[in-house]
Parts: structure tokens; C-alpha cells; sequence
């Protein structure tokens, strides 16, 4: 099973040759591998689709003036057809080009929420384990408490104390991500400094500061890396949950779970102001699974799939 | 052994503390004042300073933390500003409905979902284990609300073959009364020998059941498969090959029980995310328990409510990861080294 | 007994051990000795049929007796592996199943391999006092054995399956030393009583020579000396011989 990505890097070998063999850079394993991984293909193009379609949303959608707050009361609840293909919603937008436009609210929080917690994160866990001692306990302790609450269940508490709005909810979830990120990256930076990375650098003389970010970070960032593209399906998830609850991006943003919620009402007699927003939180959800998936079988292999 | 335990103990209750903290600090990041929350935007400030008075509110910050905490070692979290009841009480009358819908729903997905994982790695590589691996994806990258809707529309709104509703039909009240014994009533009807409400309420949970346990289907899949992937490259496994076991002993017999460990210890973070979910799943089938309390007092910004909500799951969740840590040293004396 | 001709391990195209030949009649021993990543255990996997379950491939003939063993399917393999040919690992605790009794391995082991109900307790009770273990044994975990009694454990194992051939793949590298000549003693004692055949695999030729009468010396996959242990101990041609002779046994090595 082989995927249609073409075979870009030279050195990189077919699946029947030297898999043991020929040594390869642990940062980036090469297409062969990644041919491996038809999952991880099909994930890829599916998440540079949405990513692209979000994007230009406002070129490619046939009614981009339905992104916002108008009404079309003569168009209210048609079923899918080639004028809408995903059919109209109660106030007659057509909900196609909600769904496109949905895409850049989601990814939106994606974004913001990963590098959020991923500098937090990292600032946190690298400092903790690259310098050890008494910041170490400290920042691991504060970590611990939260990672004992339920992460969905803090974020719906945060979000439920702040006033309804999408950044208000991209900021509820980043706040319960962080110590993820923490963790792991304060695994990496101890263990790089055990196995005496740096090292050479300490020799010769380089600040600490110096060493942490020459060193310490780009070996820490590949796992946190591949961590990112796995979370990005349970923010998805999660900022969805937010906006079905109310407590998330509100109308007439084009936010799938708050489209969800309001459907949910005319759900029996007009099925598809549901399904198409719904389809579209699974279908970019899986997409982002397939990726961290694949990617954690190709980096990780003994974790991943062998 | 109980050196083990105490210090584990030690850590969880250091947690609890921690845990305890936040919510105090949470409660005290919320924009607004809370006096005008609890007595309305009318109230005349006579009321409003009665009100503080009566909270504490206008207690210096450490005096306020002190007696929230005394509160809380006496069980009081405060009156609900929805129910207008004592916080500690709502939440022992919704508990019991919600715990025995996610208990069955747990363990309707171990039951799917370790076979599933069995399967996928026994035929690891081929068609089946991608198919066996997709699903499982698919399950933890369902929306549980979107899925709970389509579950109704599809159950009972097209095919009418399930209750869309609550715990079961009231009408039953008057044929067959119902004994309250936990005030769960499926489980209530079971041990008065109610069968006729018991098999309405058991129809009642079919759907949320399967909402709430699609995504700890997925999760214990993709576990098993990678533990025992995992355990299959172990020495104990050529071993058992090297003594010409076929494959299927090399499998059931001696590579799954050394891989059940990791699910074990999944189940306390799969808990905590199925309990999260019944709150949407709960509230989707007007279902009378913790969730459709938790999301009126989220909706509704029901502080005290949603503090002793928080810190009520949170508890569950130490307790539950306190007592998987100390199962996994009783089955594996491996864990405790 | 056994005879190996130009044998080759890969893994995806590449060799990672090449064997041109060796000959072991009944009651006798090998040694191979090298450094770790010098083939010598893929060499092991191979005699045993066990390549094929980490993806390599093996070419070249093995015989046992007159049966040509790079021929077999999964299914006939099973039927040797057990009856004829048995192997015992380096890191016996974990070479043992955590979650089962030593006594339920034994007697599920026996089972699979046709020895009857009522003569499977006098063959443990047997092989273990081989092993100089005691019955009490059978009821405990891996985990509440020493490194060396379960070592002893696999080795009565193989002794109560009456194998012909014994692949030993270091054996004793996980071991203290007094435990080690424990372990050699009872491979020895194997070896006289049932005439089994042996293969020993180690790093360390200075155990080597205690039990082998002939030894094959390995670096990066292929053989650089092959001779009596005699001749290999008396002027081994390789500086890198010299140095596996010169090696201090690792105590405690896991891997």
C-alpha cells in the first residue's frame, strides 16, 4: 500500500530496501516512510483541503455574504440542491458556505490554542527540566494540579466564568492544555541533558540561555511537535463542545457546533442543518488523527504503529 | 507495599489541595459581582451589602479562602443560585443516575473495544487492522453531541424503535409503580423486580449509552492494539514461540494478559472524559442527572453550582486515578518497583 | 546432527549475519562469540525459525538430521520447534511470562507437545531436580525467582521436551558470576546426560571456552574465525578475538 505522494528526497529508499539498514536522520525519516503510512497520506491531503478551503473561503463559496448576519426569509430551511448544496438554514443562508467559512473559525482556535500552550508549555517544562532543582518540583507540582482536573470539564468551567466568544473559548482550552506540553517537553529537555547534548556546548563556553535554545529545544520540539498535530483533533473537538454549549463563538459567527445547537431544534424535519456541520467537525477531526497517527508511527515507531 | 500506598495517599490529597485552590482562584477570576449575581440586577444596595454579609464577600481574600475551605471539609459548597438549594445536595440527588450511565457505558465499550484492539493486532498490517484502526479513529473524532442527535433522529425519529427520552415512561407509574431504593430507576426496577420498567428504562439508556461510549470504544481500541503490539515484541512472547506455541496460544494465552495493565490505567482518563461527555449526552436525551444539572448551571452561570461541580469531578478523578494506581500494584507487583 | 551452509540473515535486502558453514553432532557444543550488533543472535533467531516474526528473511540451507529447515512452512517449523530444536534467552525473567506461574508454562508446555496428564508431573518433578530446583517452584511468578534459578527453570524446561539441539543465547550475560558457573554447570550436565547439542551465544569467550568444543568467532555479521576452542584460545588470529578473550563479564546487563 503505497500513497500517491511523489518519492521527493533522493536518498530516501522503497519499502523492500534497507529498512534497518541505511541510517537515516532521526529528525526526518524521508518519504519512504511516510509511504508506510497510507494514513498519514490521507490525512495530510485531507487537512491541506480544509486548511486551503478555509483560506479562500471567500472565493470559493458561492454566497460569501452568508458568512454573517443576514436573512433570506423567502430561502429559510431549503433542502440540499445545485443552488445550495448543503441546503439553507432557518434564516435561509445557505449553509454550504457556512461550513467553508466554519473551517477558519476552527482552525483559528487551533492555531491560537497550539501556540498558546506550546510556548507556555515549553517555557514551562524546559526551564523545569533543563535547570532542575527547586523550579523543577515547583513548576511540576502546579502542573499535576492541572492535569487532575478533567481537561473538557476545566475548559467548560473557564469558558462558562468568561463572557461567551471564540477567543474566550481558544483561551479556556489553552488553559487546560498547556501542561501537556509541560511534561512532555520537561522529559525531553532532562533527558537531552542527561545524555550530555550540550555537553560540548558547556566546554566551550556557551551561556545557558545559549545552550537552551541552540540544543535543548529543537531535540525537545520533534515530540512536542508530533503531540500537536494528535491534539489538534481534541481542540477541534472540544472548542465544538464549547460552542454547542453556548459558551463558545457566537451568532452569526460560522462556528460548526454552535451551527449544530441551532439546527438541533428543526433537526427531524430538516436534516441537513445538522449533518453538514457535524460532517465537517468529524471530518477535520479524523483528518488531524490520521496525521498525528501517522506522524507518531513514523517518529515513534515502538508508541506508533510498526 | 504500604509504603507504596501511603505515598501515594500523600500525593493525592497534596492534589486535592491544589485542585481545591484552583477552583477558589477560578471563582475569583469571574468578571461581575457575584452579590449582584446571587440577588439580581434590581436589588437596592441594602440588599446587596445583606447579601455579601451573608457570603462572606466582604471578608478580606485570605478569610474567604479560609472558610471555603472550611466549607468544604464540612461538605457545604454553597447554595445554588438556580435551584436556591445547598449545592451538596443536588449533587447527591443527580450522582447516582449519571455514574450508572457511565459505568454500563464503560463497560460496553471495554467490551467492544478490547476485542476490536485484539483483532486489529492479531492481523497487524493487513487490511483488517487498517479497518479495525479507522473505526477506532472515528469513534474518538466523533462530535458526542452531533452523535447523540443523529443517534435520535435515526432511533426514533425515523425508525421509532427507541424512547427518545428520560429514564422511562411515567406512564408505567400508574401500571406498574416503581420503588425508589438508589433513585436510578433502571437499577431501582431491577432489584424490586420490576420488569416491565425495568425493560422500558433499559430501552431508555440503549441510545446515551451509545453516545457516551463511543469515544472510550475508540480510545480502548487503539490502547490494546498498541499494548499488545507492544507485548509482542517482548522476550516472554519469542520465548513461548521458541517453544512451538501456535499463534493463537502465543496471543490469547500469553501476550494479552501482560497488555491489559496500560488499559487499566486508561480507564481513570477515559472516566473522566465519558463523565464529561454525559453532560452533553445527558442534556441531548433529557436525562435527569449530573450533566443536565452540570449544563443549566453552565448556561446559567451558576457559580457555586459549577465550583462544586468542578471540584466534585475533579475528586472523582483523583479518587479514581488513586485506586487504578493501587489495583495496577496489586495485579503487577512490577508497578510498585 | 545440525549442519548450516552458507546461511544469510536480512532485513529488507541487507545481510545482518552471513554463516558460510558449521557441523555440531550429537553432544556437542558451539560457541559464538562477538561483540553486540555482530549477528550472532540473528544467527540464533534463524536456527530457530524465528526471523520471519521481526520481518527479516532467511536464505541458505540448515539441516537437521535430513530435514532442511530454511524450507519449512510456519506449521511444519512448529512441530520442530520444542521437539527437536528449544532455545533459552539472555534475559530469563523477562524471557518468562509475567502474569503466569512457572508451573502453569511447564505443564501447558508439556501439553502442546503430547507428554500425557499423568506423566507430566514425573517429568517437571525430574527435569527440576536436573536443574537442582526445587518443586516448590512451579508456584511462583517470574517476577519472585532469581535471574539464575529462572535460567535453570528454562533450561529444565528443555530438558523435560528432550530436545536434541539447544540454542543458548547468552545465557549467563545477565547473570553474577557464581550464578553463571551455576548455569554452565547445568548446560554441562544437559549436555552428558541427554546428549543435546548445544549452541552457546555470548560476547564473553572466556565462558565460552568452559563448555564449547568449537567456536565461531563473529563481527558485523560475518564470521572472522571458526576453529576448535583450543586453537582459537591457544593463538586466535584476530586482535578482535583477543579482546573478546580480554572481556570482563558485564554483570547485570539487561539487553
Amino acid at each position: 500500500m503505497s500513497g500517491p505522494v511523489p518519492d521527493l528526497a533522493p536518498l530516501a529508499t522503497s519499502e523492500t530496501e534497507g529498512v534497518p539498514g541505511r541510517r537515516r536522520s532521526w529528525m526526518w525519516p524521508g518519504w519512504g516512510a511516510a509511504k508506510r503510512v497510507p494514513l498519514l497520506v490521507i490525512g495530510l491531503v485531507l487537512s491541506a483541503l480544509i486548511i486551503i478551503a478555509g483560506v479562500l473561503a471567500p472565493w470559493i463559496t458561492p454566497y460569501p455574504e452568508d458568512a454573517g448576519a443576514v436573512v433570506h426569509p423567502t430561502q429559510a430551511l431549503l433542502s440540499p440542491s445545485a443552488a445550495h448544496w448543503f441546503g439553507t438554514d432557518l434564516v435561509g443562508r445557505d449553509i454550504f458556505t457556512r461550513v467553508v467559512f466554519g473551517a477558519r473559525v476552527s482552525l483559528g482556535i487551533v492555531v491560537i490554542v497550539l501556540v498558546v500552550s506550546a510556548v507556555v508549555g515549553l517555557s514551562v517544562g524546559l526551564a523545569a527540566g533543563f535547570f532542575g532543582g527547586w523550579l523543577d518540583a515547583v513548576l511540576m507540582r502546579v502542573t499535576d494540579i492541572f492535569l487532575a482536573f478533567p481537561a473538557l470539564l476545566l475548559s467548560i468551567a473557564l469558558a462558562a466564568v468568561l463572557s461567551p466568544s471564540a477567543l474566550h473559548a481558544a483561551l479556556a482550552i489553552a488553559f487546560t492544555w498547556w501542561p501537556w506540553y509541560a511534561r512532555l517537553a520537561r522529559g525531553q529537555a532532562a533527558s537531552i541533558r542527561r545524555q550530555g547534548y550540550s555537553d560540548a556546548a558547556r566546554i566551550l563556553g556557551a551561556s545557558r540561555t545559549r545552550q537552551l535554545v541552540r540544543h535543548v529545544l529543537p531535540n525537545a520540539s520533534t515530540p512536542v511537535f508530533v503531540q500537536m498535530s494528535l491534539d489538534a483533533a481534541g481542540i477541534i473537538l472540544t472548542a465544538a463542545t464549547l460552542s454547542y454549549l453556548g459558551l463558545g463563538a457566537q451568532d452569526p459567527t460560522p462556528e460548526w457546533g454552535l451551527m449544530v445547537a441551532n439546527g438541533q431544534p428543526l433537526a427531524t424535519s430538516a436534516w441537513w442543518v445538522i449533518t453538514f456541520p457535524g460532517l465537517a467537525i468529524l471530518v477535520t477531526a479524523v483528518a488531524f488523527n490520521f496525521v498525528g497517527d501517522g506522524l507518531q508511527s513514523v517518529f515513534d515507531p515502538k508508541r506508533g504503529q510498526r | 507495599m504500604s509504603r507504596y500506598i501511603a505515598s501515594r495517599i500523600l500525593q493525592a490529597l497534596g492534589v486535592v489541595l491544589g485542585v481545591i485552590v484552583m477552583t477558589f482562584v477560578i471563582a475569583r477570576l469571574i468578571p461581575g459581582d457575584p452579590a449582584i449575581a446571587y440577588a439580581g440586577p434590581r436589588a437596592s444596595a441594602e440588599e446587596l451589602a445583606a447579601v455579601r454579609e451573608q457570603f462572606g464577600l466582604d471578608l478580606p481574600m485570605w478569610q474567604q479562602f479560609v472558610s471555603y475551605v472550611t466549607g468544604i471539609l464540612h461538605g457545604d459548597l454553597g447554595i445554588s443560585l438556580h435551584t436556591k438549594q445547598p449545592v451538596t445536595s443536588d449533587l447527591i440527588q443527580v450522582l447516582p443516575t449519571t455514574l450508572v450511565l457511565v459505568g454500563i457505558a464503560l463497560v460496553f465499550a471495554a467490551i467492544v473495544g478490547i476485542p476490536l484492539g485484539i483483532a486489529a493486532a492479531r492481523w497487524h498490517g493487513t487490511f483488517g487492522d487498517v479497518a479495525a484502526k479507522i473505526i477506532a479513529i472515528l469513534m474518538v473524532s466523533m462530535p458526542v453531541f452531533w452523535l447523540a442527535i443523529l443517534l435520535q433522529i435515526v432511533f426514533f425519529s425515523r425508525l421509532g424503535w427507541l424512547p427518545v427520552a428520560g429514564q422511562y415512561d411515567s406512564a408505567y407509574d400508574s401500571i406498574s409503580p416503581l420503588y425508589t431504593v438508589i433513585g436510578v430507576p433502571v437499577i431501582d426496577s431491577l432489584l424490586t423486580g420490576n420488569w416491565p420498567v425495568f425493560v422500558n428504562a433499559a430501552a431508555h439508556m440503549i441510545l446515551p449509552v451509545c453516545a457516551i461510549a463511543a469515544y472510550p470504544i475508540g480510545a480502548v481500541a487503539m490502547v490494546t492494539r498498541g499494548s499488545l503490539l507492544e507485548n509482542l515484541g517482548e522476550e516472554h512472547v519469542r520465548m513461548v514461540r521458541a517453544l512451538g506455541f501456535p499463534e493463537r496460544a502465543v496471543f490469547g494465552r500469553f501476550a494479552l494478559r501482560p497488555s491489559l495493565n496500560p488499559i487499566v490505567s486508561l480507564i481513570a482518563l477515559v472516566f473522566a472524559y465519558a463523565l464529561t461527555n454525559s453532560f452533553i449526552v445527558e442534556s441531548v436525551f433529557n436525562w435527569p442527572g449530573l450533566g443536565s444539572y452540570a449544563v443549566r448551571a453552565f448556561v446559567s452561570l451558576d457559580i457555586p453550582a459549577i465550583l462544586g461541580i468542578t471540584l466534585m469531578v475533579a475528586l472523582l478523578y483523583v479518587l479514581l486515578n488513586l485506586i487504578v494506581d493501587l489495583a495496577q500494584a496489586v495485579i503487577d507487583p512490577r508497578v510498585r518497583a | 546432527m545440525i549442519s548450516v551452509r552458507d546461511l544469510r540473515v536480512s532485513y529488507g535486502g541487507t545481510v545482518v549475519a552471513h554463516v558460510p558453514e558449521f557441523d555440531l553432532a550429537t553432544g556437542q557444543v558451539l560457541g559464538i562469540a562477538g561483540e553486540s550488533g555482530s549477528g550472532k543472535s540473528q544467527t540464533a533467531l534463524a536456527l530457530m525459525g524465528l526471523t520471519r516474526y521481526s520481518g527479516g528473511v532467511v536464505t541458505g540451507s540448515m539441516k537437521l538430521g535430513d530435514v532442511d529447515l530454511s524450507t519449512l512452512s510456519s506449521k511444519q517449523w512448529r512441530a520442530v520447534r520444542g521437539r527437536q530444536i528449544a532455545m533459552i534467552l539472555q534475559s530469563p525473567r523477562a524471557a518468562l511470562n509475567p502474569t503466569i506461574s512457572l508451573g502453569t508454562l511447564f505443564g501447558r508446555t508439556l501439553k502442546l507437545h503430547g507428554v500425557a496428564r499423568a506423566e507430566r508431573h514425573a517429568r517437571m518433578e525430574q527435569a527440576l531436580a536436573e536443574v537442582m530446583l526445587h518443586p516448590q517452584i512451579l508456584s511462583r511468578y517470574p517476577h519472585e525467582v532469581s535471574g539464575g534459578q529462572a535460567q535453570r527453570f528454562a533450561i529444565a524446561l528443555v530438558a523435560a521436551l528432550r530436545v536434541d539441539v539447544l540454542i543458548a543465547d547468552e545465557p549467563t550475560s545477565a547473570l553474577d558470576v557464581t550464578v553463571q558457573s551455576e548455569v554452565i554447570d547445568v548446560l554441562r550436565n544437559l549436555r552428558e546426560s541427554h546428549g543435546t547439542a548445544i549452541v552457546f551465544i555470548s560476547h564473553d569467550l572466556a565462558v565460552i571456552s568452559e563448555l564449547a568444543d568449537q567456536v565461531m568467532v563473529m563481527r558485523g555479521g560475518e564470521v572472522v574465525e571458526q576453529g576448535t576452542t583450543e586453537q582459537i584460545l591457544r593463538e586466535p588470529a584476530e586482535q578482535y578475538t583477543r579482546d573478546l578473550l580480554a572481556a570482563v563479564p558485564v554483570i547485570g546487563r539487561t539487553r
